[in-house]
C-alpha cells in the first residue's frame, strides 16, 4: 500500500539516491577531493572560498607523540580525521585546563589520550575502508550566537544539498546531551529544515519524530533568520564548480567574525533532511533535471533556487 | 540506453541459465529430487609415496562380489606405470622399473546396493583352502583351539572365544605368542585368527573396507574377518570378538594383506573418499557417454573427483546467500556489519547448526567485545591491536571447543568453523560503533548480521535446494540475474516505509 504513498509523495529513497542521482553526478574520481578534508580544504582555498584556517597536520605516530606541544601554542581548536565520515573522531577543544584539554561537552582529556585519539585516526580507525589517514588541526569557528537558544554544547551547522549547482533543501542541524555535542542526525542531533527562499528555521526533527522544541534546552526551534543567507547559498552553490560532484552536501557553520565557513563537504548526503523539511527531495531535484539551460554562475543558480523553491506558507 | 543493456543482460542470463535447466531436466532427466531411485556410491582411493629409487611395484585389492552391493565401473589412473590387474583376491598391480621421488596413482570405482531379490548367494569356494601346521605351531594350534571349543557352545561364540584369546592374552599365553607378538597391528591378528580358523576347518577370510556415507574425504579404513558358518557369511570385530559389522559397510579387500601391498617405496598415504549420488543421473552419464551431449556431462559437477564435488556443494550455496542478502539489504534495508560477513556466519552453521551457531557466536562476539574494553585502554596502536584481539578470538574459540568437550556439548566443538578474521573485525567495528554512535546502533546493525544469517540458514540445509544447486550449477545465472537486476532497483527500502512515516501522514 504506502510504496505507492511514497512514490507519489517524491521522497527520495536510499536507492533512488544511489542509482539516480550518486552513481549518475558523482564521478567516483572527485571522491577523493571530499573525502579527503585537506584536499578539500586546500582546494576551496584557491577558489576563494572561505573554509576553517589549517593550523597543523598530524602524518606519522612520532608526530602524534609529539603533538601535545605543538597544541600548546592554540588556545582553541579542532583535531579531526582528514578521512573521516559522520563526524566520527572529531574533537573540539576549548580551552587548556592544567595540561589537560577542555572538549567542547565540557569533559577533560589528558595527554596520553590524546595522543591515542591522534594514533587511531593515523590508523584508519574513522577512515572508509581502514585506510591509513592523516589528522588535521584547525580553527576552532567562534559560533555565531543565532543557535545558541537551541544548541546543547556542540557545534551546530548548516547542511545544504547543492544538486548540479543549486542549492535545492537546506537544513539546521544542532547538537543535543544525546548527541554528545556533534551534529548528526543519526546519532541524535536535531534538525530543523530551513526555508530556501528566507533562510528561517521552520519545525525541527528528533529521531525520526517532529518536534517543535529543543529537547534539552526547551527554547522554539521555529522562526530563526540565519544571517548573509544568500551570501551563505552562494558559497555552498559554488561548491559545484569546485568539486564537480553533482549531488552534494556541504556543510557550513557560522563564525562570529568571519562570517559562513565551509566545514566539510560530503558526496552521499543522507535523506533525513527531507523530514526536517517535511517536503520531499525529487520534484526539487526532478526541476532542476528538468530545467532545458541551466545557469552559469552560482549567484545565478541561487537567485533561481529561492524563488522556485521557496516554503509553501 | 544503459539501463536497457542492464535488461539484456538480465533477459539473457534467465534465458541461458532456465534453458540449459530445462534441456537437462526434461530432455536428459536429470534428477530434481536428491535420493532418487537406486542408490549408488562412488569411491576414490588417492595413493602417494615415495619411490626410493629403482623397481616400484604397487598392488592395492579391488572390491568383488560381495552381498550387498554390487560393482558398476571402476577407473585407475596409472601416469608411467604398466598396469594389470589380476584375479584370486581380485587386485590391481602397477609397476614401474626406475621410479624416484613423490608418486600417485588413483583408483575410482562406482558401486550400487543390490536390491533385496538381486542378493546373489554367497560362495564357499576357494577362500575355504584349510592350513596345515606342522612342528611346534601344531602343537599351538590343537592346543589353543581344544580350549576355545571347550569354552564355546557353537561357531558364533567360538570365534568370538579365538578373538578374545588372540586380543588379550598375546603376552600370558605361550599358545597365542607363537603366532603373534605382543602388540602386533589389526591386520595381523585377523590374519592370524582366519589360518587358525581355516586350520580348524571353518571357511574364514580377512576384509578391508570403509563405512558408505553421503559424502566424506578421508574415510578411514577397517579391517575385520569373516567366518562362513549358518550358511552365510558372518562379520567379526577382530578387536573384541563381537559380530558388530553393519550392513553399510563396503568391502574393498578380501586379502589377508589388509588394502594394498608396497614394494620399492616409503611414507605411503592412501586417502579414501566417498559420495553418494543419483543412480539415474549417473546412469545416464555413463549410457550417453560419447554420444551427442558429451560437453554437458563433461561440465556436470559430477564428473569432479569427490573431493572436489563436496567442496563445490558448499561454495555453490555461497551465492543464494548473496542473494538474501542483498534482498535484505536493499530492499528491506536491513543494515549488517560488512557486506558479506552475514553469509559466511550462514555458511558456519552449516557446520554448527542454527541453536549452536547463534549461541557460539553470541558468545564470542560478547567475549570478545569484552577483551576489546580491555585492549582500548592498553591504547595499542591499530594493527597491533587488532592483532592482539585476533589471537585473543583464537584463544577463546580454542577455550570454547576443549570446555565443550569436557562437559559432554559436542555441538560446541564447531566454534571453529566461523571465520576468525570476520569475527575479529566485527568485534572490532562494534566497539568502534557503539563508542561512537552507542550500543543500540552497535546491537542493532550485530542484530541485522545475525537475522540475515539466520534467514539464509533454512535455505541452505535444504536438501532439495542443495541437490538442485549441485545437479543444475547454471540456476547460478538467474541468480546473477537477480542480482543484477536488484543493482538497478531504485525504489524504496521497506525500512523507509517507517523512516518517513510522519511525511506521508501529515
Amino acid at each position: 500500500m504506502s510504496f505507492f504513498k511514497l512514490r507519489s509523495s517524491g521522497i527520495l529513497g536510499i536507492n533512488s539516491r544511489n542509482a539516480d542521482f550518486i552513481l549518475k553526478y558523482n564521478p567516483r574520481k572527485f571522491y577523493p577531493l571530499v573525502d579527503n578534508k585537506l584536499l578539500t580544504k586546500r582546494l576551496a582555498q584557491k577558489a576563494g572560498i572561505t573554509v576553517p584556517d589549517l593550523l597543523h597536520v598530524v602524518e606519522t605516530q612520532r608526530q602524534a607523540k609529539l603533538l601535545p606541544d605543538v597544541l600548546l601554542g592554540f588556545t582553541d581548536f579542532v583535531v579531526k580525521p582528514a578521512s573521516g565520515s559522520g563526524g566520527d573522531g572529531i574533537l573540539v577543544i576549548t580551552e587548556h585546563v592544567k595540561g589537560r584539554y577542555r572538549l567542547s561537552t565540557g569533559e577533560l582529556m589528558d595527554k596520553d589520550e590524546m595522543r591515542y585519539h591522534v594514533s587511531n585516526i593515523l590508523s584508519g580507525m574513522y577512515s572508509l575502508g581502514g585506510q591509513p589517514d592523516i589528522a588535521l588541526v584547525e580553527y576552532r569557528i567562534k559560533f555565531d550566537p543565532i543557535f545558541e537558544k537551541v544548541t546543547f554544547k556542540g557545534v551546530p551547522d548548516i547542511r545544504v544539498i547543492v544538486f548540479l549547482g543549486y542549492p535545492v533543501m537546506s537544513m539546521g542541524r544542532l547538537p543535543t546531551r544525546a548527541s554528545s555535542g556533534k551534529a548528526n542526525l543519526h546519532q541524535g542531533a536535531v534538525g530543523v529544515g530551513i526555508d530556501i527562499a528566507t533562510g528561517v528555521t521552520g519545525r525541527g526533527v528528533l529521531r525520526g519524530e517532529t518536534v517543535d522544541e529543543h529537547p534539552d534546552l526547551g527554547n522554539p526551534l521555529a522562526g530563526i533568520r540565519i544571517p548573509e543567507w544568500e551570501k551563505l547559498l552562494v558559497l555552498a552553490a559554488g561548491c559545484y564548480e569546485l568539486t564537480g560532484l553533482g549531488y552534494v552536501g556541504v556543510d557550513i557553520a557560522h563564525d562570529a567574525t568571519l562570517g559562513p565557513l565551509i566545514l566539510e563537504l560530503n558526496a552521499r548526503p543522507g535523506l533525513n533532511i527531507q523530514l526536517a523539511n517535511r517536503t520531499p527531495l525529487l520534484p526539487r531535484l526532478q526541476a532542476i533535471e528538468d530545467l532545458p539551460v541551466r545557469h552559469a554562475t552560482a549567484a545565478e543558480r541561487v537567485r533561481f533556487a529561492m524563488e522556485r523553491f521557496a516554503a509553501p506558507l | 540506453m544503459k539501463s536497457n543493456h542492464v535488461h539484456y543482460l538480465v533477459a539473457f542470463l534467465l534465458l541461458v541459465g532456465f534453458g540449459l535447466f530445462a534441456y537437462k531436466f526434461f530432455y536428459l532427466k536429470f534428477p530434481l529430487m536428491p535420493e532418487a531411485e537406486v542408490s549408488v556410491w562412488t569411491v576414490e582411493a588417492e595413493v602417494e609415496f615415495t619411490a626410493q629409487g629403482g623397481p616400484a611395484k604397487f598392488t592395492l585389492y579391488l572390491p568383488g562380489a560381495q552381498p550387498d552391493y554390487k560393482v558398476m565401473s571402476e577407473c585407475f589412473v596409472s601416469g608411467k606405470y604398466g598396469r594389470v590387474t589380476r584375479g584370486g583376491p581380485r587386485r590391481s598391480e602397477w609397476a614401474l622399473q626406475e621410479a624416484k621421488g613423490k608418486q600417485t596413482l588413483f583408483y575410482r570405482v562406482v558401486v550400487g546396493k543390490r536390491g533385496a531379490a538381486g542378493a546373489e548367494e554367497p560362495q564357499v569356494e576357494g577362500k575355504a583352502k584349510k592350513v596345515e601346521y606342522s612342528g611346534i605351531y601344531k602343537i599351538a594350534a590343537d592346543a589353543l583351539l581344544e580350549d576355545v571349543k571347550a569354552k564355546s557352545a557353537d561357531s558364533e561364540s567360538l570365534v568370538t572365544e579365538l578373538l578374545k584369546r588372540l586380543e588379550g592374552s598375546a603376552r600370558r599365553d605361550e599358545n597365542v605368542g607363537v603366532f603373534m607378538k605382543p602388540g602386533s597391528s589389526v591386520t595381523a591378528k585377523a590374519a592370524t585368527a582366519v589360518n587358525l580358523l581355516r586350520y580348524a576347518g571353518m571357511p574364514a577370510r580377512v576384509v578391508s573396507g570403509i563405512a558408505l556415507a553421503n559424502f566424506k574425504r578421508d574415510v578411514p579404513v577397517f579391517t575385520w574377518i569373516e567366518v562362513f558358518h549358518d550358511g552365510k557369511w558372518n562379520s567379526y570385530n577382530p578387536l573384541t570378538g563381537e559380530v558388530d559389522i553393519a550392513n553399510d559397510y563396503l568391502i574393498l579387500s578380501q586379502s589377508n594383506n589388509g588394502l594394498y601391498k608396497l614394494i620399492g617405496g616409503k611414507s605411503l598415504v592412501i586417502q579414501v573418499s566417498v559420495s553418494k549420488n543419483q543412480a539415474p543421473a549417473l546412469e545416464a552419464v555413463f549410457a550417453q557417454k560419447g554420444a551427442s551431449n558429451h560437453l554437458l556431462f563433461d561440465f556436470s559437477a559430477l564428473s569432479l573427483p569427490i573431493r572436489a564435488q563436496s567442496v563445490y556443494r558448499l561454495i555453490l550455496m555461497v551465492p543464494i546467500v548473496v542473494l538474501i542478502l542483498t534482498v535484505f539489504r536493499n530492499f528491506v534495508g536491513v543494515r549488517t556489519y560488512g557486506t558479506f560477513m552475514p553469509a559466511l556466519i550462514a555458511l558456519a552453521m552449516l557446520n554448527t547448526g542454527l541453536f549452536w551457531g547463534v549461541f557460539l557466536l553470541l558468545w564470542l562476539v560478547a567475549l570478545g567485545m569484552g577483551a576489546r574494553l580491555y585492549l582500548a585502554k592498553l591504547r595499542l596502536l591499530m594493527v597491533p591491536r587488532i592483532g592482539s584481539l585476533l589471537i585473543i578470538v583464537v584463544i577463546l574459540m580454542f577455550l570454547t571447543s576443549v570446555s565443550c568437550n569436557l562437559m559432554g556439548l559436542s555441538g560446541g566443538l564447531n566454534i571453529a568453523f566461523f571465520p576468525m578474521i570476520i569475527i575479529t573485525m566485527t568485534i572490532e567495528r562494534m566497539s568502534v560503533v557503539w563508542e561512537e554512535r552507542g550500543g543500540f546502533e552497535s546491537l542493532l546493525q550485530g542484530a541485522g548480521s545475525l537475522v540475515v544469517a539466520v534467514c539464509a540458514y533454512p535455505l541452505i540445509t535444504n536438501e532439495f535446494v542443495e541437490n538442485l544447486f549441485f545437479v543444475f550449477p547454471e540456476l547460478l545465472l538467474p541468480l546473477l540475474a537477480g542480482t543484477v537486476a536488484m543493482g538497478r532497483y531504485s525504489g524504496y527500502r521497506l525500512t523507509e516505509l517507517f523512516r518517513f512515516k510522519s511525511l506521508l501522514g501529515g
